[in-house]
């Protein structure tokens, strides 16, 4: 090919991929320039050209496959993050090329392409995270595997193992008057026979009269880390909602009549094994503890969503009670709430939501 | 004795400056190499406007420093390999010793010229600017203008709830 040809169709080739990906303003406001004259390589001009130029560049300069290129160094959290930047980044980190990759990491490979073909159109991205919820249950629900006998319920020590390895965490999420949500971690949790007590006291509680809502989460981290086997707990996690009131939290204590009292406190038992404590001077909350029933409690935690429940088709009552096709017959259970110095309240329960047919 | 004649390449910047590449540094221009070894000793330089003399000198500085590097592998595995190997202090230090836009006029500029190497690495620092940050933060480092409005942004936040620490 003639030189001079090739050199002019390859110079424009240039201006035109850089064109074709990136708008920069400062640029197309430049008139083209001709080439007549040739400037002689001067290294000091140079230095004074670019320390003006400083600045220009900004991260939209680049085109959006380098963008990917970037994203591609990212870890999943990270990528989750880029998510939530810009309008840009949302769609381009959701991109099927970044997730294919990870997807067909995490599948075995006889049946991965196959299923990776079914998935060709769909989100990738969704999909891989799925599968990475659907195998780390998988790996927990195996730890439950042996129920007791006598009562058909899952020993305690395998729920408490379950707990651990998946690395879970219960978050309490209270939304005060002016909408701010107000993130509580756990900051206790002991094992029982038949359930898990989970309290919460933080010295940071909002006035009970200021709670909107209240919902209770697990969180259950995706990923463990290869290696180690161990659970990566400042990686994503996953929520499931455990329990949501979405009226006052005043008004359902206004109705209710404390369980005990002491100088300080107010001690309410709302539904569902919540407890709440509020002090009298000022109506901040001083505590939440929550006993749950063990029975598909491990299920409950890691299958539901952020916005849904998870409902056994099997366990319709959330009730800790034990099944009646073994042996347990009768029970009756003593419940104390005391200091150390004082009993604050006392109740004797027996075969409580037992039906009759069963007992 | 022979002087040894080493084969240049000419090229203008948007300043209108003219660099002389040896061929030996301008090897690493990926698939351009057969396009510009056409233009070999011509005594007219390839124009390129959209890379300025700063950014160039850089490159032709990252190119000379990097000659001698093997080439990238072939194959997919070792090739995800490479990819997760760290950068170099040399190549970390170089890279961002001029700032943000100095890194992305190089980053541009490198896929223009299809330099692999050079785009890997500079990917690779963005990257760590963004690594560990929330989104908040994120937009700060790079100045992002954050367009959602506020509900979507709880929507791409639930979307991605599983991702806060």
């Amino acid at each position: 090919m003639d030189v001079k040809n090739h050199r002019k169709q390859l110079a424009e080739y240039l201006t035109n991929k850089q064109k074709q990906t990136t708008v920069r303003s400062q640029e197309t406001a430049v008139p083209p320039r001709v080439r007549t004259t040739r400037v002689p390589a001067s290294r000091k001009t140079a230095v004074k050209t670019y320390a003006r130029r400083l600045k220009t560049a900004t991260i939209y300069d680049l085109p959006n496959e380098i963008i990917l290129k970037i994203f591609g160094y990212l870890s999943i959290g990270e990528l989750l993050s880029v998510a939530q930047v810009c309008h840009l980044w949302h769609l381009l980190s959701s991109d099927n090329l970044l997730w294919k990759p990870l997807l067909q990491s995490c599948v075995p490979s006889q049946v991965g392409s196959q299923q990776l073909g079914d998935l060709k159109s769909s989100n990738l991205k969704s999909s891989f995270m799925q599968r990475c919820i659907e195998m780390r249950n998988k790996r927990i629900l195996k730890l439950l595997k042996k129920n007791n006998p006598y009562t058909g319920v899952i020993h305690c020590k395998d729920v408490e193992n379950a707990f651990k390895f998946g690395g879970i965490s219960w978050q309490i999420v209270m939304t005060d008057t002016s909408g701010n949500e107000h993130c509580l971690q756990h900051q206790d949790i002991s094992y029982h026979l038949m359930s898990v007590s989970v309290r919460w006291f933080s010295l940071k509680m909002i006035p009970a009269n200021n709670v909107k809502k209240l919902s209770l989460y697990s969180c259950n981290p995706l990923f463990h880390d290869s290696k180690t086997g161990k659970v990566v707990s400042n990686g994503p996690y996953q929520r499931s909602l455990l329990y949501s009131m979405d009226h006052k939290l005043s008004s359902a204590l206004d109705k209710l009549k404390p369980v005990g009292t002491d100088e300080n406190l107010k001690v309410f038992a709302l539904e569902d094994g919540i407890t709440i404590g509020v002090w009298k001077e000022g109506g901040e909350i001083a505590f939440i503890a929550i006993a749950a029933g063990l029975p598909g409690l491990v299920k409950k935690c890691i299958m539901g969503t952020a916005s849904k429940m998870y409902q056994s088709p099997k366990e319709k009552s959330l009730a800790c009670l034990p099944e009646s096709t073994y042996g347990l017959y009768g029970y009756s259970c003593t419940i104390q709430l005391r200091t150390m110095k004082q009993e604050i309240w006392d109740q004797q329960f027996t075969n409580v939501e037992c039906p009759n047919s069963d007992i | 004795m022979y002087k040894k004649i080493v084969p240049q390449i000419k090229l203008e910047t948007y300043e209108k400056e003219v660099f002389e590449i040896d061929l030996d540094i301008a090897k690493k221009f990926g698939k351009l190499v057969p396009v510009l070894q056409e233009l070999l000793n011509d005594d007219k330089p390839l124009t390129i406007k959209t890379i300025n003399s700063g950014t160039l000198k850089k490159i032709i500085t990252w190119c000379t420093y990097h000659k001698d590097d093997p080439l990238p592998p072939e194959d997919d595995d070792n090739r995800m390999k490479h990819s997760t190997e760290e950068v170099s202090s040399w190549d970390d230090k170089f890279l961002q010793e001029d700032g943000q836009a100095a890194l992305f006029d190089l980053i541009s500029a490198a896929h223009t010229l299809d330099i692999d190497g050079l785009l890997d690495v500079a990917c690779k620092v963005v990257a760590t600017m963004i690594k560990g940050k929330a989104p908040e933060e994120i937009r700060k480092v790079f100045n992002i203008k954050n367009d959602f409005t506020q509900q979507e942004e709880d929507q791409v936040r639930k979307e991605n709830d599983w991702c806060e620490d």
